[in-house]
């Protein structure tokens, strides 16, 4: 029974192994791949890397995210975010795995692109590139709330239908809609988003963290890179240091980012994509590993930037084609209600 | 009483039914303008709920948009 439920465990646990010369990487995520609901469940992704059966030790990683690409039917709800580049995410690792906890935008295909460069002294595998897809399922609850709009739209369609069958004149209704019509096209226009960017360093003992947003304006759509800088005395500290790094969604008041890497030489950076347009706060805590004097005199370093992110709306053409899809169920259900149902009647009175 | 068709001749009658169907063909909406009508009505209804940018129509149904799934927001 134990047997059987830990292989469960690695079976809903494990999403892809790849191996690449002696290279292997397993990617694992919390929850399972089957259960994660995009932009409302933070994940967090395990990577594993293992050489002959065993853990990697000093190696630079680099992983690249891209988001699933455009689909020709459907949008989904941050069309600006299809296929782009979503995070760059670098560290030292020390002990065969590299975590951090992601909020997934959207349903889709993912696309991981994992390079390993192991340590100078490894002269036994080369730099490695290792292309690894995570596919997410669209959240149940939105999938159900779609399907009503569906059914909503086809039923009002074909009740519709049914009464310009029957009646030969249907001016009072047809003048109320229109009444209703002319009150909604007032709701047309358009919408600027204006935003700004704050950085708030704590510097105890002479030490500061700085973090540096390029651009300093964040917009959907384009990654933002985030330089992470070490400093003792104003000048760069060339050790190791541990970073942790949190990006919040102010709006919603959830988390969308958080990792802890391995910095070599004092620097670090990060590209990341704010996939919604709403203020958020990235706060990096960093504390140096080999200096012992530092670990004795004070907590990590902390560092907190504000990010107004500029929304983009979609493109028109992706709003037509999802009015053109709703329009069409109702424009079924007008013809079902129409001609389908009376013949039915007709056909089952005879 | 003038336009009372029981109290009136063969003649009257006659053309006050020919105006009342005058009257009716005038006013008649046809079938397929009536559903054309109800598509364009319906297509200002549904743009303006999912797709408009206009701030207060946007975010008073902005979670409505994003649970549906289907619709493209920011």
């Amino acid at each position: 029974m134990v047997i059987c439920c830990f292989s469960l465990q690695l079976l809903s646990a494990v999403l892809v192994q790849a191996e690449q010369g002696a290279l292997t990487v397993e990617m694992t995520t919390m929850p399972a791949v089957e259960t994660i609901r995009p932009d409302a469940d933070l994940v967090r992704v395990t990577l594993t890397f293992l050489q002959h059966a065993q853990p990697l030790n000093q190696a630079h990683v680099q992983i690249d995210v891209t988001a699933p690409s455009h689909s020709r039917l459907l949008s989904t709800d941050f069309p600006i975010v299809e296929g782009t580049h979503l995070l760059s995410l670098a560290s030292v690792i020390t002990d065969g795995t590299l975590t951090f906890d992601y909020l997934f935008p959207i349903r889709g295909t993912y696309t991981f692109d994992v390079t390993v460069t192991p340590d100078p002294k490894n002269a036994a595998m080369p730099p490695t590139t290792v292309h690894k897809t995570l596919h997410l399922r669209e959240n149940p609850a939105e999938v159900r709330h779609a399907w009503l709009l569906v059914a909503g739209l086809f039923v009002f369609g074909a009740i519709s239908g049914i009464f310009m069958a029957r009646s030969a004149a249907a001016k009072e209704q047809t003048a109320t809609i229109i009444a209703f019509a002319i009150l909604c096209a007032a709701a047309l226009g358009a919408e600027a988003a204006d935003a700004a960017a704050t950085q708030t360093p704590q510097a105890p003992a002479g030490w500061s963290l700085e973090i540096q947003a390029t651009p300093e304006q964040a917009t959907v759509g384009e990654p933002v890179q985030l330089a992470i800088a070490l400093k003792k005395d104003d000048k760069i500290f060339t050790a190791p240091m541990q970073v942790s790094l949190d990006i919040h969604h102010l709006e919603d008041d959830k988390a969308v980012f958080h990792t802890q890497t391995l910095a070599a030489d004092g620097a670090t950076s990060l590209r990341f994509q704010f996939f919604d347009g709403a203020p958020h706060t990235v706060t990096v805590t960093a504390r140096p590993i080999e200096d012992m004097a530092f670990a004795q005199e004070a907590p990590p370093l902390r560092a907190v930037l504000g990010m107004e992110v500029m929304a983009i709306h979609p493109p028109l053409p992706v709003k037509l084609r999802t009015l053109a899809l709703l329009i069409g169920v109702l424009v079924v259900g007008m013809l079902v209600g129409g001609f389908v149902l009376p013949v039915v009647k007709e056909r089952g009175g005879a | 009483m003038q336009h009372d068709p029981t109290h009136q001749t063969p003649q009257q009658q006659f053309k006050y039914i020919h105006r009342q169907l005058y009257i009716f063909r005038k006013h008649h909406v046809s079938v397929v303008k009536q559903a054309l009508i109800l598509i364009v009505a319906c297509s200002f209804v549904l743009y303006s709920l999912f797709f408009t940018n206009v701030p207060a129509i946007h975010d008073f149904f902005h979670e409505l948009r994003h649970a549906l799934g289907i619709i493209p927001c920011h």
